[in-house]
């Protein structure tokens, strides 16, 4: 995939790359992600965690980007969500109803919940850096040259 | 080598050293410059302008890079190639006093990546001692050093306004670059509180007709300067001195100790190189030490010069960039800038203003903030705004170009318990040079040391007199931050570059 971005190409059908795989989570695990990024930065009239490939992003991260304490902890926490949606509401966290999910990490995040706050933290790099979040949510446009630097042109900010 | 007799030698690339360069070889002495690390040309090899999804791990380091850069924390992805790896230099610290020292290693030294603010110093930094009654006052005043400030000036560029503050005297400016939204709103708040924010003094040429090329606003200049705009020794103190015909640069020479003749005169140095291993010795008529603070108090300790008065390496100050206050201005919410505004050179400034006129009660000095806003490839902020979901989305968007920061940069006063001493366990770099161990009680303070010569007129009580000059080998001058007897809340550069000039001058018309 990443090569075939660097070359410029496009996907043909017939020649479409192999479909991506997790290098560190789990198939399940990979799923539970893409729910939590997606429910933190959902779709809205722009894209979202899940448009951006954040999933992805993460699981780079479990793999080259973390430090092991970083990676155990994360790992850790995403099998204890799925432990207590078990034991509370006998599913894994993906089968609940949306409303459910959405509860859960309010209280999350309302206790500031370390597991909450790495994925969420995560999930921000991973979305802001992004394609999607960097230039199409947040307009960014940087890399420009300028002539003269434009600076503030509105004659109300100087009031 | 090549058999070459060289009048001087200059030890340091960087801003003292790179502005004595030019200054010797502009007067006809032969000069050769060495440099501890590698050339890297700032406009070649630098990744300015990749977006961060162009980079791996996003622009971010990994753990195993991170490692290499422990001490070094000023260290990035856009870089860490001009900054030094820890294990380059080591050096060691008492128990539960972490120092962290920001490190090029690098033809142009910190000027490849500083924060290009240029201030004049005034008399209330010169005389400040007498006023408040704390530490030693400069032995110089600011009438003297003026027009060594004008020249710095007009060599490397400084873009600014005339604002006729007491406390931050006016220089030769190039035009400065206009203030964002952000900056605005912050002076309007100031001018209620009555204090004055002035667009930032920073080395960065904005006139079309200069030696350099002009700001082209492309991005930050931090990640490495690609058109050379922006100041650093290496396009241009080091170019303009080799026009000459008279200097000589030596990268990765890691010089050893300065050696002295029988009288206890300067002779030369030994350097090793780098990459070789190979062991050389070269002869001079003076040697000038612009090594960056630290590194030249090392230097002279190691090599057991300068030493008579028993101040080498006490008094170790700094000037500190300590706290950084943000928060969003409400009128900017939600309005994205038509421009990319990130490529702002530096923003704004609040000149200190305390201890100006009347006197605090509670502290004597003061500090200045410096001060930025405007969108960034990264909504920071974002990691600190509670909640999740469509309004939290919605509500980044919103503050994104609404942030304005304010940083506080102060003084660290000269204290005798702050000092550096070669590591008394014999710990050595990879070159079998001697170590620092450092002793400074502000613990994570960051960026540019300053002090610890203290330079006065007085050899009793001081390492250098009031022309850099050491008072125990006249032929050998100190003209790096070393030097200062206070650190001031003010950024240093202008200043190590202006006595640096004005210590090459004299030298030149009295050779000691």
């Amino acid at each position: 995939m990443r090569r075939r971005e660097a070359l410029g190409l496009v996907a043909l059908p017939g020649l479409a790359a192999p479909a991506w795989k997790p290098d560190v989570l789990s198939e399940p695990q990979n799923r539970t992600v893409e729910t939590l990024a997606e429910l933190i930065l959902p779709r809205t009239d722009t894209p979202g965690a899940r448009d951006a490939q954040v999933n992805r992003y993460i699981d780079r991260m479990l793999k080259e980007g973390l430090d092991s304490a970083g990676r155990q902890a994360f790992l850790e926490g995403l099998a204890a969500l799925d432990e207590q949606c078990a034991k509370r509401f006998g599913h894994a966290f993906v089968e609940l109803a949306e409303s459910r999910q959405v509860a859960l990490l309010e209280e999350m995040s309302a206790a500031r919940h370390p597991f909450f706050q790495q994925m969420k933290n995560l999930t921000l790099r991973g979305y802001y850096t992004s394609r999607e979040g960097l230039l199409q949510e947040l307009q960014y446009q940087g890399n420009r040259a300028y002539e003269n630097y434009p600076g503030c042109t509105h004659p109300e900010h100087l009031k | 080598m090549k058999a070459v007799r060289y009048d001087a030698i200059v030890v340091g690339s960087g801003a003292a050293g790179g502005m004595a360069a030019y200054k010797l070889s502009k007067a006809g002495l032969k000069v050769l410059l060495l440099e501890a690390g590698p050339d890297k040309d700032p406009r070649r090899e630098n990744f300015h302008h990749k977006m961060p999804f162009d980079l791996a791990l996003r622009g971010a380091m990994s753990p195993q890079e991170r490692d290499r850069y422990r001490l070094n924390k000023s260290a990035n992805v856009y870089n860490k190639h001009v900054m030094m790896e820890d294990a380059e230099e080591p050096y060691s610290t008492p128990p539960g006093k972490p120092f962290t020292w920001v490190r090029s290693r690098v033809v142009g030294g910190k000027t490849l990546h500083w924060g290009r603010f240029s201030l004049r110093f005034s008399d209330l930094d010169f005389q400040a001692a007498s006023r408040d009654g704390y530490g030693v006052d400069w032995p110089i005043r600011y009438a003297e050093i003026a027009p060594y400030y004008d020249f710095v000036e007009r060599l490397i560029g400084v873009a600014g306004t005339r604002e006729g503050l007491p406390q931050l005297p006016d220089g030769v400016f190039q035009p400065a670059v206009p203030l964002r939204c952000g900056e605005h709103q912050l002076r309007q708040g100031c001018e209620k509180l009555g204090l004055h924010l002035i667009p930032a003094r920073v080395a960065v040429v904005t006139r079309p007709d200069f030696s350099r090329p002009k700001c082209h606003y492309c991005g930050y200049c931090g990640r490495l300067c690609c058109t050379g705009s922006m100041f650093s020794t290496r396009v241009s103190l080091i170019p303009m001195a080799a026009a000459t015909g008279n200097l000589t640069l030596r990268p990765n020479s890691m010089v050893r100790v300065v050696l002295a003749d029988k009288e206890g005169r300067a002779r030369g140095v030994a350097f090793v190189d780098r990459l070789t291993r190979k062991e050389y010795e070269v002869a001079a008529r003076v040697v000038v030490l612009g090594a960056s603070c630290l590194e030249s108090t090392r230097l002279l300790l190691n090599s057991r010069l300068g030493n008579s008065s028993g101040e080498l390496g006490r008094n170790l100050c700094e000037h500190i960039m300590a706290a950084k206050i943000s928060g969003f201005a409400p009128r900017l919410a939600g309005k994205m800038p038509a421009y990319a505004e990130d490529g702002h050179p530096g923003a704004g400034y609040i000149p200190q203003f305390q201890n100006v006129t009347a006197r605090e009660k509670d502290f004597i000095r003061g500090y200045s903030f410096e001060c930025s806003s405007g969108v960034s490839d990264y909504p920071g902020f974002a990691h600190g705004l509670e909640g999740f979901g469509a309004a939290f989305k919605k509500r980044v968007k919103e503050l994104y170009p609404a942030m304005v920061t304010m940083e506080t940069n102060g003084e660290v006063l000269a204290r005798r318990e702050n000092f550096v001493e070669i590591d008394p366990d014999g710990a050595r770099d990879p070159y079998g040079i001697r170590t620092l161990r450092i002793h400074e009680t502000f613990g994570e303070n960051e960026l540019r040391m300053v002090t610890h010569m203290n330079e006065k007129a007085d050899p009793r009580t001081s390492v250098l007199d009031p022309f850099n000059r050491c008072h125990d080998v006249p032929n050998l001058l100190v003209v790096d931050g070393a030097a200062f007897p206070s650190a001031t809340a003010l950024e240093p550069t202008l200043t190590i570059m202006a006595l640096a000039a004005r210590a090459c001058d004299h030298w030149v018309k009295q050779p000691g």
